[in-house]
């Protein structure tokens, strides 16, 4: 792999693809009332955007990827559908996870703190932080999915709004290839754990 | 516009044609399994989803003469976990028991697709004939796409839908377990 000094035309072109799917929640949730009368696809497509903890919790692990650069880029997105599905598997077990909410406010809170601060752990390690808080994320989830019937369509459009938000994510992380990129990377890893504290003093004043 | 043929007496080709693709629980499993197919050395590339697809269309025979597997729809969720989970991992195992896996997902892909459907009890024969055309088309064109991405970020894509298949494969099989 040859390393990426400046920016293509490619890299240009995946961070506009990146805003656009960030700006993708914004129209459909323009056709809320449509949507929730409609498929389970899009219910399940649209349950983890209508959650800005979600977001940017998995938005957060995108761009974390992009600071760790190889092999974290890919290792994260591939491994953490897999064990937030194990979460949701809890959650639709009916196994108890104490804490739900607060967990995933914590989670918002830890990778934006991590990504502000620059923390480089190794890739085990990375893996095992994200593992971690994947699991109160789908465990919120598994526990809201509905029954058998549309099951499957949910869940498939559930997993897959997950898994663009973690690639927008990384696209908007590709900017740590600019000059100033790194430290674009890390404010906006700030502001991320800034919303986390802003989410969880939400819960207490609740 | 598939009913507008009925007339025609093709709307059953269509129905069968279709079957692989409308479906979330057939669909995901034929990706998943040319995907894995694709990242295979050269005589299993092949092999793969022609055991797959040859165990499906039996199964899909027998299906229309009246019989069906039992756990089909089981075993079909299971084969997304394990195909998905095999994308993601990248894993290039011996020839025996991945041709058996294929096999076995092949079984359930069939009796499921054939079994229960209006249009498959009306027209048999050509509704089998509209679902080998419909697997085949897909089988061939998702692993000549995927073979030909030989990108690093495309085989990692690759990796990652992998990984989004086996997770809803997860939360299918134990939403199943639990009703």
């Amino acid at each position: 792999m040859e390393r990426m000094d400046r920016i293509g035309a490619r890299q240009v072109f995946l961070v506009l693809l990146a805003l656009l799917v960030l700006l993708t929640p914004c129209a459909a949730l323009a056709h809320e009332e449509g949507a929730a009368a409609g498929s389970s696809f899009l219910t399940g497509f649209l349950h983890p955007i209508r959650g800005v903890d979600h977001v940017l919790a998995m938005f957060a692990i995108g761009l974390w990827g992009s600071q760790l650069g190889m092999p974290g880029i890919w290792v994260l997105p591939v491994a953490f559908p897999l064990v937030m599905a194990l979460g949701g598997a809890l959650g639709i077990a009916g196994v108890p996870l104490p804490g739900t909410e607060l967990g995933i406010a914590l989670s918002v809170i830890a990778l934006g703190a991590i990504i502000a601060l620059n923390l480089r752990p190794p890739v085990a390690g990375a893996l095992g932080v994200a593992a971690f808080f994947a699991v109160f994320h789908g465990h919120a989830h598994g526990a809201e999915l509905p029954g058998q019937a549309g099951a499957i369509a949910y869940s498939a459009g559930f997993v897959l709004a997950t898994g663009l938000i973690h690639l927008s994510g990384i696209a908007v992380g590709l900017v740590i290839h600019l000059p100033r990129g790194p430290v674009l990377v890390r404010v906006g890893g700030g502001a991320i754990a800034l919303a986390g504290v802003y989410l969880l003093a939400g819960l207490f004043a609740a | 516009m598939i009913f507008a043929h009925g007339s025609m007496a093709m709307g059953e080709l269509y129905a069968g044609l279709l079957q692989p693709v409308l479906h979330f629980e057939s669909l995901l499993p034929i990706l998943a399994l040319a995907l894995w197919a694709a990242q295979q050395e050269a005589p299993l590339l092949w092999q793969l989803p022609v055991a797959f697809a040859g165990a499906a269309l039996a199964a899909a025979c027998a299906a229309l003469l009246g019989v069906a597997l039992p756990a089909a729809a089981h075993v079909q969720s299971a084969a997304m976990l394990a195909f998905g989970g095999l994308v993601a991992a990248r894993l290039r195992p011996p020839a025996a028991p991945a041709l058996g896996l294929a096999a076995l997902a092949g079984l359930a892909q069939g009796s499921v697709g054939a079994f229960g459907e209006p249009a498959a009890a009306a027209r048999p024969l050509l509704y089998a004939t509209g679902y080998a055309l419909g697997l085949g088309l897909l089988l061939f064109h998702v692993e000549n796409l995927a073979v030909r991405a030989r990108a690093f970020w495309l085989q990692v894509g690759i990796r990652v839908v992998g990984s989004w298949i086996a997770a809803v494969g997860v939360l299918i099989s134990v939403l199943a377990l639990r009703a």
